[in-house]
């Protein structure tokens, strides 16, 4: 058996994966490289004090599936911001919102890109095409405009309605 | 039957986490103790939270409270079911109890470590000294019942967290809590249920939740469904304005402006985040409506006329300028795409004798300058049509025709080139050399080709350059003479320079390989890429002298265009055998061959996105430049079409009688733009806000050459 990156989540639970999967988060990549020029051998333990376990077990069960996914060139903006959400990504994050949320920020903290972005495009997906009423309840969020406020922000994107 | 689900689904599920068993063996005092100092400082987040919710800045505390009074509230039901089966993980806990005569103290507060365990001799006093120092234990002001612990009896003596550390004998001077909570045996369903839950407060916040699951496990599968419900619904949470801003920005980036708009229509911070962001930006880039940033950038580092004629004089909202300008550009777009609309129209009859074909013509916001077959250049004004200009000079028909600032080249079948100052409409420089028609030319500008190896800009050419392509079956490079940018005559007269002196200061290379008429050439950088009738193309090294480094051989009929994509090293070819050749200029190899027209490609334009590609064949076809791949095919005309333009988003092109509008993307027609054009559309043209083209029409049964100006841009606001 190969030597392990070990993960250690907030709340202290371990987490051995492989380094071909701990790689997948540029932070944890990088950390390996810095402190193991010569490779790894033996078991490597890095505390993220900012993911809690049942967190870093979803971003971890993602890093595992994608542990071969070639994914686009990180120059080539355009494509990678009109790429559907792939289909197993799109299944794994239909979490609730705090999960949701909570997988977002360790994305960001551990610099998993393509998660991130994933994760990006699925809040996108829930506030496309929805009436101001339904991103409230969809979000729950209080409506703080006076009606004259808010009649007068509707009549200053008019021009954007179908004609 | 087997394929009833179970009753209890949670039943054999086991812990995991943040709701697994921690030190089961730990001591029920020093957690009592620790959640007392909990609340101390509980109390004074709350306090904070309180406050935070008045501010209308976050509901979410709130609701979290709420789903804790309906998870106590449903306690009901698994308190009945834990009587009914043997399962009481409470109970048992409590037989394990024993009075505190030694001390093994563990730390389990989930927000330390494992090296928080503490030696058995001053354990205690590390727990009271440390406690205050987590405030983090605010967390659990989420978890715990915090109302009911309040109305606990207050009957201890709670050392202070100034106090002094208190030794061994501490201990005795403690009652045991858990005696005391015990003390009254319990008679009614809210006696236990209330004795549970206060005794569920001598665990620890993970213990708790472990405590919590334990109970789940044994809630029938209606009600586990009716409480994740309610669950699910309280986990709602802002996932838009909570993130760092680079993430809300991430988000934002994925939407249309429709979506947008709601956005910033669902509360205050929705809407400040919405009009606070450059997101604008990237949707003008997206969408298509601005390609360059740096157009972008001008645009709203000069923000004053933008706003006095676009901006809703009645909008008291601070006001985006990106904003703003997506709303100028896509109002401008629409009115393109809308059938309905009419665009204001400047209708231009040009004075020339008889039925005069218009060879050329390019324009920008202030002048529209065509190429006359009668041997004429005229120069018009853009806003108001007027005939600004007429060049009068060449001997033969125009047929070729590039500026560049105020610079104009022509070519003729006069066999010369001339260069001319646009705004004084005088000719400066007659080029000789070529011995037939001027048929095609391009300009070179100086650009950025590439490094040298001590990561330095490599610049060329450096100087402008002209390259002209002939029937003679010649190319000629000149050095462009740029024109300054006056009205002023200067004085000098014109001059001619011809190729047969030796001095000839602007003749640099004539680049002999054809061996039919040169029909099209394309250059950019250090490569010049010709297409000719004796149906090769050849590549052109400016960098090695104007050497021919390729003769692309594959097309077997007269080439009519040619295009050059400069950053790929690739190369397209239109001709008359009906096909478009796709080549690598760098080896010479034939990537693809385009087929589907059904007579001569005269005409080949490239975009970042499309190829595009007009034949005799009536038909249009948009293709993936980089495959092959052909994405439509645009029919609609009557007659071989002559000229088109496109962009990313839409096609215009003409053929006799017809101007006609499509949309790219869709690869489908949008509609006639000129319906009373009797005669041939010579040429056309489109930028962002207008179409502009050179058309025929039947005055009196004369044909009469008209130039058609329609606008898109008209302003809302009258300034």
């Amino acid at each position: 058996m190969s030597a392990k990156v070990v993960l250690i989540s907030s709340d202290d639970e371990k987490f051995p994966v492989e380094l071909k999967v701990a790689e997948k988060s540029i932070l944890i990549k990088n950390m390996v490289l810095d402190l193991n020029p010569d490779g790894l051998e033996e078991d490597f333990e890095i505390p993220t004090p900012n993911v809690r376990a049942t967190v870093l077990e979803k971003v971890i069960e993602w890093c595992e599936h994608h542990k071969n996914t070639v994914f686009p060139d990180e120059d080539d903006e355009d494509a990678k911001k009109s790429a559907p959400i792939d289909e197993w990504d799109k299944n794994f994050l239909k979490v609730d919102q705090e999960m949701l949320y909570e997988i977002i920020s360790a994305a960001n903290y551990l610099n998993i890109r393509p998660l991130l972005d994933a994760g990006c495009k699925t809040v996108a997906e829930m506030i496309r095409n929805k009436s101001p009423e339904e991103l409230r309840k969809i979000f729950n969020i209080v409506n703080d405009f006076t009606p004259e406020e808010e009649a007068a922000i509707r009549r200053e994107n008019e021009w954007a309605e179908d004609r | 039957m087997s394929n009833t689900p179970p009753m209890f689904p949670l039943q054999n599920v086991p812990a995991k986490h943040e709701y697994s068993v921690s030190n089961p063996a730990a001591r029920l005092s020093d957690f009592w103790l620790q959640n007392e100092y909990s609340k101390l400082s509980l109390a004074q987040h709350n306090r904070e939270n309180r406050k935070r919710i008045r501010d209308g800045d976050t509901i979410l505390e709130e609701d979290i409270n709420e789903s804790d009074d309906m998870i106590s509230s449903d306690t009901d039901m698994s308190i009945s079911q834990l009587s009914q089966t043997s399962f009481h993980p409470p109970k048992r806990r409590l037989t394990v109890l024993s009075p505190m005569t030694t001390l093994t103290p563990t730390f389990p507060d989930s927000h330390h470590h494992e090296n928080n365990m503490m030696s058995s001799t001053d354990g205690l006093n590390d727990v009271v000294s440390v406690q205050p120092r987590t405030p983090d234990a605010g967390h659990t002001a989420t978890n715990t019942p915090v109302s009911d612990m309040e109305e606990q009896p207050q009957q201890l003596p709670l050392p202070s967290p100034s106090a002094s550390p208190v030794h061994s004998g501490m201990k005795q001077d403690l009652p045991d809590p858990i005696e005391d909570l015990l003390a009254n045996v319990p008679t009614s369903q809210g006696d236990l249920i209330n004795l549970i839950q206060n005794l569920s407060l001598f665990l620890t916040e993970r213990n708790q939740n472990h405590l919590v699951f334990k109970l789940l496990q044994n809630v029938n599968r209606l009600t586990l469904s009716s409480l994740g419900n309610t669950i699910f619904h309280n986990l709602k949470r802002d996932l838009l304005t909570n993130f760092p801003s680079e993430i809300t920005r991430k988000i934002l980036d994925q939407l249309d402006h429709k979506s947008l708009f709601n956005l910033a229509l669902v509360n205050r911070k929705w809407n400040r985040v919405v009009n606070g962001s450059n997101v604008w930006v990237e949707l003008l880039k997206k969408d298509r409506l601005m390609e360059s940033p740096e157009d972008i950038e001008r645009e709203i580092a000069n923000p004053d006329q933008l706003i006095s004629e676009w901006a809703d004089p009645a909008a008291n909202s601070e006001l985006n300028i990106a904003q703003l300008l997506y709303k100028k550009r896509l109002t401008i777009y629409n009115r393109w795409m809308n059938p309905k609309y009419e665009p204001k129209r400047i209708s231009i009859k040009v004075p020339s004798q008889g039925n005069n074909v218009v060879t050329c013509l390019q324009h920008d916001d202030e002048k529209i300058i065509t190429g006359v077959d009668d041997r004429l250049i005229n120069v018009h004004d853009t806003k108001t049509g007027a005939l600004l200009k007429v060049l009068k000079g060449h001997e033969g028909g125009v047929w070729a025709l590039k500026y560049t600032g105020n610079t104009l080249v022509s070519g003729a079948t006069d066999r010369t080139v001339r260069i001319w100052n646009i705004r004084t409409g005088k000719c400066t420089h007659i080029f000789k050399g070529h011995t037939s028609t001027v048929r095609c030319l391009d300009i070179l500008h100086p650009v950025k080709i590439g490094r040298d190896e001590s990561g330095n800009d490599i610049i060329f050419p450096s100087v402008p350059l002209l390259v002209t392509g002939s029937r003679d079956h010649n190319l000629n490079v000149w050095r462009l003479p740029i024109i300054p940018d006056t009205d002023e005559d200067d004085g000098i007269p014109c001059m001619t320079y011809d190729s047969s002196d030796i001095n000839n200061p602007f003749l640099m290379k004539v680049l002999v390989g054809h061996t039919q008429s040169v029909r099209s050439v394309s250059a950019y950088g250090n490569l010049i890429v010709s297409g000719s009738y004796d149906a090769t193309v050849r590549v052109w090294d400016l960098m090695r002298g104007g050497t021919c480094v390729q003769v692309l051989a594959g097309h077997v009929d007269r080439i009519y265009s040619t295009v050059l994509d400069y950053k790929n090293k690739i190369c397209y070819s239109g001709s008359m055998d009906s096909t478009i050749n796709i080549w690598n200029v760098d080896t010479g190899e034939l990537l693809h061959t385009l087929k589907g027209h059904g007579s001569l490609v005269g005409l080949l334009e490239l975009s970042k996105d499309y190829l595009v590609s007009a034949a005799a064949d009536t038909t249009l076809r948009v293709w993936n430049p980089k495959t092959g791949e052909n994405y439509s095919k645009l029919e609609g005309h009557s007659a071989a079409i002559t000229c088109f333009q496109h962009d990313a988003l839409r096609i215009i092109s003409g053929s006799e009688r017809m101007l006609k509008l499509w949309d790219i993307r869709k690869g489908k027609f949008v509609k006639d733009i000129l319906a009373d054009v009797t005669g041939g559309i010579w040429q056309v043209r489109f930028d962002f806000n207008r179409c502009v083209a050179a058309v025929q029409r039947s005055i009196n049964d004369r044909e009469e050459t008209f130039i058609e100006i329609l606008d898109y841009s008209e302003p809302p606001n009258n300034v």
